[in-house]
């Protein structure tokens, strides 16, 4: 096994320890992505100058005795929204092309290399992020690395597939409606939405400010952990939906006991439309958890309808401006998409941002009696690259606007959110282990027991 | 690629382009058959939010921090 695939935590741990050279695992990685990213497209741009220097500076830390992070040595890729000092923020788009380069890294990327991450690389994404699949029209797919004709989901779904493809140990994406979650589940890793607010977006191109979260990708809970702990900043206040939350370190609380916790089942609209492989999937978490009983959350259509609503109208609130003066510079999909979004009647928003509100306080009042709520993260696994239709339980049913299904209504309210890979024999199937607000080292804590039994791990 | 917009969309084709006047936007012909589309999906959606009865002690998600 090359330096490059191995976990983070193994990494930092023998970098730290001065057995294995920053720089080593650097150049092992940058081999690795330059014979094998060609049939897998994760990446749309890679720093080899940056990574070296990034890396040797870690190396000098630690032969001067210095602290060289606790992700010390660790590579990392980051969705090509993130700003990179240097690198054009391109967001999936032919149109930011033109703009000039970062001038400096985003929030979370400083984050990563304050704690001694190596960045590699810039992943492909959905343009504007406005997708699950990642069939981008200006940076092409994204494969599957378990199947390489299916897709690996959207939008993050550059970096989840660099991650599950062992090209890097850690990665950084963003979910709106299910952009982290999404890829995980179709690629078989572990994903984190935080709660909304907790990790700053300050340096990432916007989608949506109502919904927007950014998080990490990792192939172990462990991973996971470590990399949520370095990202954590406090309040930031150069992004506006930043929280006024201390910081709140997760990984030596993995192994805790979670005897005793009540966990349960989403029924009702997280459960119809699901392949049988998912549910019995969610059935294998479930069982595993001590998860005997059901709980329905009425509204959650809604829940998807008022996200759907917010998300378009925000979307193309935002992109008004280049809808007016050059349409044809983006995918035809997306462009569309996003002029019917400025044409939503502005009742419409504030009805869904009304019941915002509702939704919110009915999922606080389950929280009161459970601690933790299990849901598929898809309906199903990977669809085929351009695949339109699905066949699911016998039913013809297009396959891009269900995939999204179960993931919608969650982040609609922010709740933190652990995507977990269920052991199965074909393709990967991700399960959401999700917890109260602020309670992301809770839903660690369950993922990392799932994990240590057996019953979830990276495919 | 009008002709590919039924007959019965061309009235929602129409007034999508009215309230995209208001705002400054123009709905190129090549674009108009997505955005028919996404129009009636997204109207499916208000439809369900409309239909709910909020009391009026139900105020919007954001709140503004000055």
């Amino acid at each position: 096994m090359s330096a490059a695939v191995r976990d983070a935590v193994s990494v930092a741990k023998a970098v730290r320890d001065g057995t294995l050279r920053a720089e080593t695992v650097a150049r092992d990685a940058l081999a690795e992505i330059a014979s094998r990213d060609a049939a897998l497209n994760c990446f749309t741009a890679v720093l080899e100058q940056r990574a070296l220097k990034d890396a040797r500076a870690v190396d000098e830390a630690v032969a001067a005795g210095r602290d060289p992070g606790p992700l010390a040595g660790v590579l990392f890729a980051v969705k090509n929204l993130f700003d990179v000092a240097d690198l054009t923020t391109v967001a999936g788009s032919l149109i930011l092309r033109d703009r000039p380069p970062a001038t400096s890294d985003g929030a979370l990327v400083r984050q990563m290399r304050q704690a001694g991450a190596v960045l590699v690389g810039a992943t492909n994404m959905d343009e504007f992020a406005y997708g699950f699949v990642t069939e981008n029209s200006h940076d092409g797919t994204t494969h599957n690395p378990h199947a390489l004709e299916h897709v690996a989901g959207g939008s993050s779904g550059g970096s989840a597939a660099a991650v599950a493809a062992g090209l890097v140990p850690l990665s950084l994406g963003t979910d709106t409606n299910g952009s982290i979650r999404v890829p995980a589940s179709f690629c078989g890793i572990f994903g984190l939405k935080p709660t909304y607010g907790r990790l700053s977006r300050a340096g990432s191109f916007p989608f949506v400010g109502s919904f927007d979260h950014v998080g990490p990708f990792a192939r172990t809970v462990a991973d996971l952990s470590l990399c949520y702990d370095a990202l954590q900043t406090g309040h930031d206040p150069a992004d506006p939906g930043s929280a006024d939350r201390p910081i709140e370190p997760t990984l030596a609380e993995l192994e805790s006991s979670i005897d005793g916790l009540r966990c349960k089942v989403l029924g009702g609209w997280f459960q119809s439309g699901a392949s049988a492989e998912m549910l019995a999937a969610l059935g294998r978490v479930a069982e595993a958890l001590g998860a005997a009983r059901e709980v329905e959350l009425s509204g959650a259509e809604t829940a998807r309808s008022a996200a759907f609503v917010i998300t378009a109208s925000e979307g193309g609130n935002l992109h008004l401006p280049d809808l007016r003066r050059r349409p044809d510079d983006f995918d035809p999909a997306t462009r569309d998409r996003l002029m019917a979004g400025t044409l939503v009647p502005a009742t419409a928003v504030l009805q869904a941002q009304r019941f915002r509100s509702l939704f919110r306080a009915q999922v606080a009042a389950i929280f009161e009696e459970t601690d933790i709520l299990l849901a598929p993260a898809t309906p199903f696994s990977a669809p085929r690259i351009g695949q339109a239709m699905m066949v699911l339980n016998g039913v013809e049913i297009p396959a891009r606007p269900n995939i999204g299904l179960y993931t919608q209504p969650l982040s609609f309210i922010g709740l933190p959110i652990v995507t977990v890979p269920v052991v199965t024999e074909g393709l990967p199937l991700g399960v959401q282990v999700i917890a109260p607000p602020w309670r992301e080292g809770l839903a660690l804590r369950v993922a990392h027991n799932l994990e240590r039994a057996g019953v979830v791990r990276a495919k | 690629m009008q002709s590919t917009i039924p007959a019965s969309d061309k009235a929602l084709l129409a007034h999508g382009r009215e309230t995209a006047r208001a705002i400054g936007l123009d709905i190129p012909e090549s674009c108009a058959p997505g955005v028919v589309i996404n129009l009636k999906t997204l109207q499916q959606h208000i439809d369900r939010l409309m239909a709910l009865d909020l009391s009026e002690s139900v105020e919007p998600a954001p709140v503004f921090r000055p």
